[in-house]
Formats: C-alpha cells, structure tokens, sequence
C-alpha cells in the first residue's frame, strides 16, 4: 500500500499550533519521499526522506537535553543546507530559541546580533567558519559551537568548545536507543518564544523580532488554505529569512514536497535547469532575470515574432479557460527545467508586466505581501483566484483594518491575528511604537483591501528602502554610516535609483571642509571622495553599496524639526540621461 | 576575454555593444543589479572553470578589473 498518493486536506493542518506537528506529519504521511536534495561539490548531491528528517531532529533534541543546551539561545549561521532545517526544527521544538543569522552580514553586525540575542551555542557551517572566527572574539556569551557539514575543529577562542553536529546526532540517537521518549524535551508551548529574526529597523539599529510556534503555524495554516504546493521545488533565497523559512521550506514540508536547497546565488539558473523544480519561492529581481533568460531564449531561436502571435493566441484562449500554455510554451522555458508553473513572489514590489509575461508562457506568479513582525506572511494571491496589481488575499488566520482611510479607502494597514510577533526582543519602547493601543500590529505599509478581501499596497509611511532582491535598507543607517566615515560630510541622503536597482546617495559635504582642501567644483569633489567611497563600500554587504552618488552645492530642504524632507528631494531629483559610457 | 565577457553581460544589459569599454563600471554605468552580477559570475566560472570569491568580487568595479581577475587565475 502507497500512502504516499493520499490526499490530505489544508484543514487538517488546523489543528496544529506548534512546527513538530508538521514535521510529524511529513514523516507520517511521506516518509520515504525526499524532503531535501543539496548539491555536495561540483557534481554531487545528498539528499534526506522526512523520516530521516524527522529522526535526525530528534536525536538532535535529545543530545542538547542531555547536554544540558536545551535552554540556550542559538544562533544558526550559514548557508541553505538540510543540516541547517535540523538545527532549527530541533531549536524551535522545545530547546530553547533559535537566531537564523545572515551569512551576508559584516563581521561587526552579526557579533552585535549574536550578543543583543544573547546567544551561546551558534550551529555554524564549514562555509561560514572563516567569518565566525572573526567574530567570537567580539561574542564573550558563547560557549559552544556546532559544526554543520564539517568535523574539523577550528581554532576557537578560549572557554569556547566546539563539537560536530553528526556527533551530536549519533549520541541523541543512542539516547533515543536507551531511554526512548524520556530522552527528548518537554512538549512545546505553542506561546514561548521561539525565534528570534533579525530585520532591518528605520531607527538604524537592527531589531530582533520574537516568533512563537503559534505565530509561525498561523502563517502556515493561512498559506494551506490558500495554496498547494506541488510535488518539487527550489529554495534559492536567502534561509534565514522567514518568508523562505517559513512561506516555503515549512510550507513544502507540510505538503510534503521535495525542495532542491541551492546554496549558492551563484548556481541558482544552473540548477533551475538541472533540477527542473515545479515552484519556488522569489523576490522581483529574481523574476526579472527569469524573463531575460527566457527573451533571451527566444531572440537566439529567431522566433520572436512567431513567439509574439503565439503569445496572442494562448492568452486569447486563455480567457476562453482553454490553457495550452505548456504544449505552445514548453520550449521556451527548458532554460528552467521546463517543469516550471508556480512562483510565489514577495519581498518587494513586482511589476505587473514581469508577471504578464510569465503567465503568457505559463508560469503563475503568486504575489504576496508580509514582514517578519507578522511570521511573515500577511497577504498571497490564492490557487483559485490570482488578481492582478494586488498582493493577494489576505490570510484566513488574521484580521485586517486600514487605519484613517483617505477618499480612495487607502490608509496604513493594521493587523491582528495569530501570525503577529510577540514583540522586538529587549526592546520594550521599539515594540510598544509599532502596536496600537487596542493591540493591533501597525505595518507602516499603506493600502487598501477590496470587498473579496485582496490587499492592495500603494505606498510606505517608513523611509525603508525595499530593493526588488527583497532586502531592506535603512536609509538613515547608511546616511549615518557615511557620515562617520567621511566627517567632511556635512549631509547626505541615500535613496534608490526609479527601477530600484541600486542605491545612489546625494551628498552636500561641508563648505568651509572643502575650501580648506581647494576643492570648489563638483567634479573636484567627486573625484577627491571617490577612493573614500570605494572603502567604504568594501565593507558593506552587496545591498548596500553605494552604486554611485552625486555632490550637491546646497543644503536640503528641511521641516520644522530640522528633519530633511526627503519626498522633496526625489522629487527635484534629475532623471538619469543615459551615462552609459565613461 | 574582453569581447567574450562582454557577451555575457549583454546577457543581462541592453546597452549597445560598443558603450562596454574597459573602463565602464558595472554598477553605476551599466546599472546591474547584484543578482545580475552574481549569475554572471557563476556562468564565467563555468566557462573558464574557474572559482569566482564572492568577497573578491568586492574590489571589482571595472570591467578591466574583471578581465584582470579572470586572466590571474587561468
């Protein structure tokens, strides 16, 4: 008998409240499907079945019992990996609290998210090694350090031990042996913190958002009711982050579907096309490079015309609930396995064109909207309906309420319900701004929602920059950033480019500064700052780098508070002419 | 190495063949974004079989950077 083939209703997930009873259910009902397939070298992969999985958790679980770690707060750090899903699933199932870290991130801000989240074990790839000793110089508060896909043991600070996590798994599975069930921690209290994710906040400093297992199945359950997953697909965002996290790799293990972990950004075309998934979870900038791909495809077949009347024809029938997307398109999308139909998008804005253009050679976008304060997800176009423009229905586990509506119905978006966080963690003031006194989260995204309860985002009460990679930039801390490396800046503001692409800053440095050195033209300025800029992009992650910038001979607009007024200066801001060539 | 790189970046760019020089700046001139840049490194690594760091990539700016770079490691 298959079991395999059943079918299992979104409902039945409504009984769940905490992440074990998912992964439970995935080795109950699919125990010999793969649940995570991840590349080992240039040409190998390794692969693990939900029974595996969930045996591996909770030898995990048992040995940080018996370690006595089970309390702790640890860090995860590292690249996408099925070593990396253990660590969490064990940490969030009752030992202790589990901080997914940003490999991306400088050595100076992870040491201070590693200390503000008080956190004493940190499970650390063989990858991220190297970066980790750089930064528990500055951690004093940890004491362990697990090895992920690597024993050798690097050379540590003194008082920090380090242990492979294969050893632990070998030692939690003699437990199991010997005590059985005795062995693994308390059940898990649906209502206790049990992550912490770091996420940019407009006051500069990051912000750790505290998630419960309560929070993180009330995205869960509202993503099951609106969407199935299919049987495969591709992780390629960044893991830690809790809309892949929790919107996909969660979401797939309920499903039971096979995810494909691409540990590299660099591989990520190489293995849509190699593992040939039916999903995947993206930012814009991701689709943007998916429909180049495909154009590019089609311009170098010299079918383009024949492609465009095509195109006409399918969407005609389309309408008509004829789809022969597949049969007409097939070719076209091999560059991406050719299995490809179904892309869930959030993160950022998505241009309705980019889309357009995917639906027409058959793969679907879902649109969603969500932040990490609310697990993440708040809002995705469901199976049954997908509306164009709007970042989809919103979840059946929460409420919504648009906060002073102007006369288009658009006002700030508030929500309540299970998903919504616990709270900024050691940051009572920060918390208490972003909910209202009747207890409800607000979003600082302004929208409106229609009368079949579709969200639409028109615009932000924060200055966040939101780049189509889904990374948020706070402008503040950057225009902070620059002014302490270069004091001669006498202000500066930092915005992105209108496609999003890039982030420029617009900088009017200090007169008397600039007389000083003999600098009076523009262009001297420049060329004087550039070196300095180059440094100082050195040591910023990729998101954040400064593309380029320009210098400004008079002072910003200011409001009564001697804020600058940005919508101002976007406004007087040139378009860019074509500065193609040097 | 020069012209085969370019067509790789035209790839990604729509900018005319001849506005890449060795001195455009893959970010504030061609305007690509670090996705574009990230799988363009990726494919290059496949053509020349080489291993692009990811952290080298923070001191290329310039195309002629680039060819340096690769030209370093074949």
């Amino acid at each position: 008998m298959n079991f395999e083939k059943l079918y299992i209703p979104a409902e039945a997930v409504e009984r769940f409240t905490v992440l074990y009873q998912i992964l439970s259910h995935a080795a109950k009902w699919y125990p010999n499907r793969t649940a995570y397939c991840q590349p080992e070298g240039k040409d190998t992969e390794s692969t693990v079945t939900f029974a595996q999985l969930k045996q591996n958790v909770n030898a995990l679980r048992a040995a940080l019992v018996a370690r006595g770690m089970a309390d702790r707060h640890s860090a995860i750090f590292g690249e996408s990996s099925y070593q990396w899903v253990t660590a969490y699933l064990a940490l969030v199932t009752g030992c202790g609290v589990a901080v997914p870290l940003d490999k991306e991130n400088p050595v100076e801000t992870a040491a201070k998210q590693i200390c503000h989240a008080d956190v004493q074990t940190v499970f650390c790839s063989a990858r991220s090694l190297k970066k980790l000793q750089k930064i528990l110089p500055e951690c004093p508060g940890v004491k362990t350090v697990v090895l992920m896909r690597t024993a050798e043991a690097p050379d540590l600070p003194e008082g920090v031990e380090a242990v492979a996590l294969d050893a632990l798994l070998e030692e939690g599975k003699a437990l199991l042996a010997e005590k059985g069930a005795a062995a693994l921690p308390e059940k898990t209290d649906p209502d206790a913190l049990a992550v912490i994710i770091y996420t940019s906040g407009t006051t500069g400093a990051n912000k750790g958002v505290m998630l419960s297992n309560r929070n993180i199945m009330g995205t869960l359950r509202g993503c099951a009711r609106l969407l199935h997953y299919p049987r495969t697909s591709i992780s390629v965002l960044p893991i830690n982050h809790s809309y892949e996290l929790h919107a996909h790799l969660m979401s797939c293990m309920y499903c039971g579907t096979t995810v494909f972990l691409n540990n590299d950004l660099k591989r990520m075309l190489q293995n849509i096309e190699k593992f040939g998934p039916e999903m995947s979870c993206m930012v814009p900038m991701m689709l943007d490079l998916l429909v180049k791909k495909i154009k590019k495809q089609i311009a170098d077949s010299g079918k383009g015309a024949k492609f465009n009347a095509t195109a006409k024809l399918s969407n005609g029938l389309l309408k008509m609930g004829i789809d022969l997307r597949r049969r007409l398109f097939g070719q076209v999308i091999t560059a991406l396995g050719g299995n490809l139909r179904m892309i869930i998008c959030g993160g950022a804005a998505l241009s309705q064109d980019t889309a357009d253009f995917l639906r027409t050679v058959g793969i679907t976008v879902y649109n969603g909207y969500g932040i990490t304060e609310c697990s993440p997800v708040a809002a995705v176009n469901p199976l049954a309906k997908v509306r164009r423009h709007s970042v989809g229905h919103l979840l059946p586990t929460m409420t919504a309420r648009i906060a002073d509506p102007d006369e288009n119905g658009n006002g700030e978006i508030q929500l309540y319900g299970d998903n919504v966080m616990l709270g900024y963690y050691k940051a009572p003031e920060d918390t208490k701004a972003v909910f209202t006194e009747d207890g409800w989260f607000r979003t600082g995204d302004i929208g409106h929602i229609d009368k079949f309860n579709y969200l639409y985002i028109s615009g932000r009460l924060k200055n966040l920059i939101i780049l189509p990679n889904g990374k948020n930039v706070c402008p503040e801390e950057l225009e902070q950033a620059l002014r302490e490396r270069m004091p001669y800046i006498k202000e500066c503001v930092v915005m992105s480019d209108e496609a999003g692409t890039g982030i420029y800053a617009l900088i009017y440095p200090d007169p008397a500064e600039m007389r000083d050195r003999n600098l009076t033209d523009p262009a001297q300025i420049k060329a004087f700052m550039e070196p300095d800029m180059q440094a100082f992009n050195r040591d910023m992650p990729g998101f954040k780098r400064i593309a380029d910038f320009e210098i400004t001979e008079t002072e910003f607009a200011k409001n009564t508070t001697h804020k600058i007024q940005r919508f101002k200066i976007a406004a007087v801001r040139k378009p860019k002419e074509e500065p193609v060539n040097v | 190495m020069f012209d085969k790189i370019r067509d790789v970046i035209l790839e990604y760019v729509e900018l005319p063949k001849e506005s890449i020089t060795p001195d455009t700046r893959f970010l504030a001139d061609m305007h690509m974004n670090s996705l574009d840049i990230m799988t363009m490194i990726g494919q290059l690594e496949d053509e020349y079989d080489i291993t692009i760091e990811t952290e080298d990539l923070n001191n290329i700016y310039t195309m002629q950077q680039l060819v340096d770079y690769i030209e370093e490691r074949l």
